[in-house]
């Protein structure tokens, strides 16, 4: 059932995002000819263009991932996704994975459509970037095995990052439609308040660290295993984002 | 003729009384088979529900029968068909009369009525001819 | 006969405001029932808990012996007052969409009512007027062979030939181990293809009976009898 829902998720969505992709390509393409060429002007121009597609195609996945949700679920298609015999975890997840899918592939296009564009970096620019990564892991003695899994937590936090902006977004929609007549608005209500009491809360975790002052915080941050704890921030609070959508929408929903 | 209905009283005597009427005139004839409960359904734009409520109440009454094998017929119990006809007569007449009643029309303005009626008839068949 | 929905003392609030307000009903398989009442009765409320787009603030609402939740939603085909197809989508694409998500959904019969209706499978819902659109979901929910079959105003705002054709299909479609429900206001047009009536009133029931056995009692019509318990 998720791999069907999948399906109609990534053909909805996939509609917008493919011309939009396409046509950040075709800059790159175009602005690499004019790289070669050495045509300065078209290739400001191309480049502009380039980046701003890039721009609209990021912007545009957010969007799109926050009206997608609103739209299929807790609108009038509402009616048709709510009453499938699937699961809401399914109905979720597929939302989710898709999101993720899509961010995902913004990136890579944003990445593939620089480097078509600028070529390869130069050599110099992968050694020095070398150096830096072993004057780190050095000075900490780590090597090897322990490099890779540090690699694997900053990988794993990325990830899980990307996961939560769509759910957040979620959460808050799933709060919105708790509300008979301002639902969207309820949503922004509930997107100022979590941001707000998640901005006082890193304020009291960069009160805490500043206590520890300067050797200290150092200290602390070269903690052998501290960069394990890294990806456990987003997920926890991925959960919490997901566990609190899926209890509402199961126990509380409010289609209109 | 075409099924109707008032919504005022229950339809499945209607349905009783309309399938009755097509039996005497003959679109039925005795001893045919009985159109099947969902198609007519459909052609009264009624309830199949209702419908066989209908045909419980013409078999009790005897005006079709099952034979267990081969489905529902019209009866050929002639006597009945004949005691019915009397009877939907008798019925139809009453309320001619009384609605004539109504319309203030006396006895022998009834009769003359229907002489003329029947002269009108007899004309039309012999120009038929 | 079995019993396909049984709930007791059903409730449901919105805010202070009580949609309904301990209704209780037990509707047997096999039987067409018109669930009528004027606007704001509860009826629309009812059938939305009926498919879990409500949770209910209180009471209980079993269908076919189970609590409400993916296992019902296999049996029950709901037809909502409103457009629930995403328009982007064309009729084979929706054709596919109901084949895979509901077992009992047959493709061949949907392509059957849709092409007497000159319905093409290419066309875009998009650009289809609403009347057809309406006549499209219609299709698709009677092509289930659901156990049951909720229908929330049918026939409302649709033209005398369409509501023919809508009650027709209903009855064509008439299966006795199925029941349907069909909420309406337009009852005169209706109560003919009705084997049940409930009147909902404020929330509560205010009648179930047959509806012959009704108009044997009362000695009149569904629809008057509605304006004389309803009057304003």
């Amino acid at each position: 059932m998720l791999g069907k829902l999948m399906k109609y998720e990534i053909r909805s969505m996939g509609r917008i995002f493919l011309g939009l992709y396409a046509a950040v390509l075709a800059f790159a393409v175009v602005n690499r000819v004019f790289y070669t060429l050495q045509w300065e002007i078209p290739m400001v121009l191309a480049s502009m263009a380039m980046v701003l597609l890039i721009f609209a195609s990021i912007v545009t996945t957010v969007i799109l991932i926050v009206y997608r949700f609103y739209k299929n679920l807790l609108s009038d298609e509402g009616y048709l996704m709510f009453t499938l015999p699937v699961k809401l975890d399914a109905l979720l997840l597929s939302k989710l994975f898709t999101a993720f899918l899509f961010i995902f592939l913004s990136i890579v296009v944003a990445a593939a459509a620089l480097f078509v564009s600028f070529g390869a970096l130069p050599e110099d620019f992968w050694q020095e970037l070398g150096r830096i990564i072993s004057t780190f892991t050095n000075a900490r003695g780590i090597s090897g095995g322990r490099l890779a899994s540090y690699i694997v937590a900053i990988v794993l936090f990325l990830l899980l990052n990307m996961f939560t902006f769509s759910l957040e977004a979620y959460t808050c929609m799933a709060i919105g439609q708790l509300s008979n007549r301002n639902k969207v608005a309820m949503a922004f209500v509930a997107y100022i308040v979590i941001s707000m009491a998640l901005q006082i809360l890193s304020i009291f975790v960069a009160i805490a660290l500043a206590m520890m002052g300067e050797a200290g915080m150092l200290d602390w941050l070269a903690t052998p295993n501290l960069i394990y704890a890294l990806p456990l921030l987003p997920l926890v609070m991925d959960l919490i984002y997901y566990f609190v959508t899926r209890t509402l929408l199961k126990r509380r929903i409010n289609l209109a | 003729m075409q099924w109707q209905f008032d919504a005022q009283t229950p339809i499945y005597a209607q349905l009783v009384e309309q399938f009755t009427c097509r039996v005497l005139s003959g679109e039925y004839p005795p001893g045919s088979r009985a159109p099947a409960v969902r198609e007519l359904a459909q052609e009264a734009q009624v309830n199949p529900n209702t419908m066989q409520r209908a045909f419980t109440e013409l078999e009790r009454q005897g005006l079709v029968f099952t034979q267990r094998t081969s489905g529902r017929f019209i009866t050929e119990d002639t006597a009945l068909l004949g005691q019915l006809r009397q009877q939907k007569a008798a019925e139809a007449l009453r309320e001619f009369l009384e609605k004539m009643r109504q319309l203030g029309m006396q006895r022998e303005e009834i009769l003359a009525l229907l002489q003329q009626q029947k002269g009108e008839e007899h004309h039309g068949d012999d120009s038929a001819m | 006969m079995a019993t396909i929905l049984q709930c007791e003392n059903l409730q449901k609030r919105f805010g202070m405001h009580p949609a309904l307000d301990g209704v209780s009903l037990r509707l047997e398989s096999g039987r067409v029932v018109g669930l009528l009442g004027p606007n704001g009765s509860g009826k629309s409320t009812f059938l939305k808990l009926c498919n879990g787009l409500l949770t209910p603030s209180g009471g209980s609402l079993l269908i076919d012996g189970k609590p409400i939740g993916v296992q019902t939603k296999k049996v029950v085909s709901y037809l909502p007052e409103r457009t629930y197809l995403s328009d982007w989508m064309r009729v084979r694409d929706v054709l596919s969409f109901f084949q895979d998500f509901y077992d009992d959904f047959d493709r061949e019969k949907a392509r059957d009512m849709l092409a007497r209706l000159s319905i093409g499978e290419a066309d875009r819902l998009k650009t289809m007027s609403k009347g057809t659109r309406e006549k499209v979901q219609l299709i698709l929910v009677m092509s289930r062979a659901a156990k049951l079959y909720l229908l929330d105003e049918p026939i409302g705002g649709v033209d005398p030939a369409a509501r023919d054709y809508i009650l027709d299909t209903i009855l064509t479609n008439y299966n006795p181990e199925a029941t349907v429900v069909i909420s309406t206001h337009l009852i005169m047009d209706i109560e003919r293809i009705l084997d049940d009536i409930i009147f909902l009133q404020n929330g509560r029931v205010a009648l179930f009976g047959e509806a012959d056995a009704i108009r044997a009692e009362r000695g009149q019509s569904i629809d008057q009898l509605f304006r004389e318990v309803f009057r304003c």
